[in-house]
């Protein structure tokens, strides 16, 4: 009877089994926690599900007055191993304000989150960036000027973005000692000194980003329109050997960047945004 | 009542290559001075009880090492170190409970299928590899058999194998895992995982910006993953033959696991330094469970100049693999990459044969392979074989030649065993052979794991020249 029982129950285990070696290999190496800011699936919004969502504040009206969060959300392709591409999603975080004429808007970075996924969409932390707080400080001190059109919206193009570098026109370079390269984070390294997850270390840059906004849409505490980028990064140096490559960053065919602007009391600050970002702009129109 | 057989058996070896060890130049060494005793006792002690036991002292006729500490000089097992097998050890109660059921409980090997060696039916007993030219051997097991005759021309058998047993691999198995260095000792190449090429392109685009002369391999750890011997884990077959005229005819069931391991996971783990990055490759395999629903025949037809034909194919269910590689540096995820290794497909193996005598002076086996035995349709895939072996016989059978030849029709590889056999007395012979390898030693496509020869790769062995004495009793 036990062995009838057994023939019984042998084959109908074949139902659900499978060896996983993925699992086994987590099992072995617990995985770290997913940091901040990844995303996941292709062309999902840095929104984080739950939190407190709040209104926008109404002391804004159009372009025209007020304080703003700025989220330039640049969805992207990058081959840090060669093909097949995985997908860069750069978030970039300012705060936003008017210039007394209202002819431009100055953009205060306040920081910069990177999500990074593998062809199957599983999170990856190879050559993930972190920008550090010396750097924060760098570009925040030189505030990215977005020309308007002076009636409350945003529409820019060929709006210039540098990262160690000197001269719009200028090229992104791989030679330290360009001209045009200097060292903006005063940390003693050319260019811009980026931090990397994985490996571990930190590389020594350029970068020139080129933003075109286009025309979006305006609603009571929102400005919100499609963004195309160019990004042209090159590496000067890195702490390894492992490090020190240019790898293009491209924009993602299928996916729509989006600039996203909230307004926000006059007491929000960078830190709030950094903080509170993945649940700020849920609700945004599109 | 007593039964005492057995066997004396003097192998010795010699590689004749220098080539296939593991550093090039290594060769044309004795590679084997080896001397089995096998004792084998059947003890009748009532008509219808059965006992066997045999047991197989081995000496290896090397030291342990060759810088043996001289405070080991007196330990045997350093100086002249042995094994004892245990190949037999059973008990079998005939008509019990009923005049036609045999029982049987113990440790024992059973054979099924009707092509020899090549059986995809036969799968009680995981292969004994671990001498690659004595490949007929199998790992014994504990198990019960129950045995059922309720006609002449009916057999039943049933096996239940509560605890799974892994195939034993040759030595130079881990020479699938070696990464190969040049004379400088720089990396110059690491055998591809079962990944895709992109994959495997993926990795090496990760190594490729740093310099091989500043990265230190050590020799890859791989490991067994074995069940946990639950209830679950348990192997059961049933096996009904029908006997009708000059055909034998087999239709089996088998549930348990394939006994030749499947890669399912691996670490490598890179710990950055100055001059030199370590690197340390840990991978660990398993046994895939699988069903197996299986037909075999033999038939002898004296229509047809007497040819005997044999038949085997089974349709295997194997349970899914998914293969996971991942890259740690100081602990810390650097990239991970999956891919499904066995895909839970349902496929077939199979192989059919002839035989047949030509006078007293030939005999000729031919097979037709759809599978080696330890190809599981994982991503090295199965290929396909003929093997031919033909045995020339004169001075009344005192003189034999068996030539021992298989060309993989995939890769074209091949193995070729002559062996010249000279029974000088009765029940004593004398063995002169060899044992050649052909095919690529490197993968065609080094990005590809299903590019390495299958008698070509290192892993395959060594050629040898072989002198083997036999006494039997």
């Amino acid at each position: 009877m036990h062995a009838l029982a057994l023939l019984v129950l042998l084959p109908t285990a074949a139902c659900d089994w499978g060896e996983d070696g993925l699992a086994r290999l987590e099992q072995l190496h617990p995985p770290p926690a997913v940091p901040a800011g990844t995303n996941g699936a292709a062309c999902q919004m840095p929104d984080a599900d739950g939190g407190t969502v709040t209104a926008p504040d109404e002391g804004c009206l159009g372009l025209l007055s007020g304080q703003w969060a700025v989220r330039l959300v640049q969805f992207a392709n990058i081959s840090p191993l060669g093909p097949p591409p995985w997908n860069l999603t750069i978030t970039d975080l300012f705060l936003a304000q008017l210039s007394s004429d209202k002819s431009s808007l100055q953009l205060t970075f306040c920081g910069e989150e990177n999500a990074l996924t593998d062809d199957t969409g599983a999170p990856q932390t190879l050559g993930q960036n972190t920008i550090p707080p010396a750097l924060v400080s760098a570009l925040a001190a030189a505030p990215l000027v977005v020309p308007l059109p002076g009636d409350g919206t945003l529409q820019a193009s060929g709006v210039v973005w540098l990262w160690g570098l000197q001269g719009l026109a200028n090229p992104a370079t791989t030679e330290a000692d360009a001209g045009t390269v200097w060292d903006q984070d005063m940390d003693g390294n050319p260019g811009v000194t980026v931090d990397v997850i994985s490996p571990q270390g930190a590389i020594y840059l350029v970068k020139r980003a080129i933003f075109d906004f286009e025309q979006g849409s305006v609603t009571p505490g929102w400005l919100t329109g499609p963004l195309e980028f160019t990004v042209d990064q090159n590496a000067l140096g890195a702490t390894s050997a492992l490090l020190d490559a240019t790898v293009p960053i491209t924009p993602r065919s299928g996916c729509a960047s989006v600039y996203q602007l909230k307004c926000v009391d006059a007491a929000f600050t960078c830190d709030s945004l950094v903080q509170g970002y993945e649940t700020l702009f849920v609700n945004a129109p599109n | 009542m007593f039964d005492f057989s057995g066997y004396e058996m003097s192998d010795v070896r010699f590689d004749i290559d220098d080539y296939r060890g593991p550093t090039p130049g290594q060769g044309y060494t004795f590679s084997l001075n080896r001397n089995d005793v096998d004792l084998k006792l059947r003890i009748t002690p009532h008509p219808r009880v059965v006992g066997v036991v045999e047991t197989r002292l081995r000496f290896y006729g090397f030291v342990s090492s060759q810088t043996l500490a001289v405070a080991d000089l007196w330990d045997a097992s350093q100086v002249s170190p042995f094994t004892l097998y245990l190949d037999q050890a059973y008990v079998a109660v005939k008509s019990l409970p009923l005049s036609w059921i045999d029982l049987k409980a113990g440790r024992m090997q059973v054979t099924w299928g009707s092509a020899d060696i090549f059986s995809p039916n036969d799968n009680l007993n995981s292969r004994d590899f671990s001498d690659p030219l004595d490949y007929t051997r199998k790992v014994p097991n504990e198990m019960l058999e129950v045995d059922a005759y309720p006609t002449s021309w009916l057999t039943l058998n049933a096996v239940w194998v509560p605890i799974f047993q892994p195939s034993w691999l040759p030595p130079s198995a881990p020479l699938a895992f070696a990464v190969q260095q040049n004379a400088q000792g720089c990396l110059t190449q690491f055998p591809a995982p079962p990944l895709s090429v992109a994959q495997n392109q993926q990795l090496e685009g990760l190594f490729s910006a740093v310099n091989p002369c500043a990265l230190s391999f050590a020799n890859p750890s791989v490991t067994t993953y074995l069940p946990n011997n639950a209830l679950g884990d348990s192997q059961v077959g049933l096996r009904a033959r029908i006997a009708v005229g000059g055909l034998d005819l087999g239709l089996n069931y088998y549930y348990g696991r394939f006994g030749f391991p499947v890669a399912y996971d691996a670490s490598v783990s890179v710990t950055p330094g100055s001059p030199q990055t370590n690197i340390a490759y840990d991978a660990e395999v398993i046994y895939p469970r699988m069903q197996v629903a299986g037909l075999d025949f033999s038939y002898s037809a004296p229509w047809l100049f007497d040819i005997g034909f044999v038949g085997d194919a089974a349709v295997i269910f194997p349970e899914p693999v998914n293969f996971a590689l991942g890259i740690y540096e100081n602990g810390s995820p650097l990239l991970t990459l999956v891919q499904p290794n066995v895909s839970g497909q349902p496929f077939v193996k199979a192989t059919f044969g002839a035989e047949r005598s030509f006078g007293d002076f030939l005999y000729v086996n031919a097979m037709y392979i759809h599978g080696f035995f330890d190809e599981f349709d994982d991503a090295y895939g199965l290929h396909d074989y003929v093997s031919l072996t033909p045995e020339f016989k004169i001075l009344h059978d005192r003189l034999k030649l068996r030539i021992a030849a298989i060309l993989d029709l995939t890769d074209l590889s091949n193995v070729v065993y002559p062996q010249l056999t000279w029974t000088v007395l009765p029940s004593v012979e004398v063995m002169l052979g060899a044992f050649i390898l052909g095919g690529s030693t490197h993968p065609s496509n080094p990005l590809d794991y299903a590019s390495r020869s299958k008698f070509g790769q290192l892993a395959a062995g060594r050629d040898d020249a072989i002198l083997r004495v036999t006494i039997t009793w």
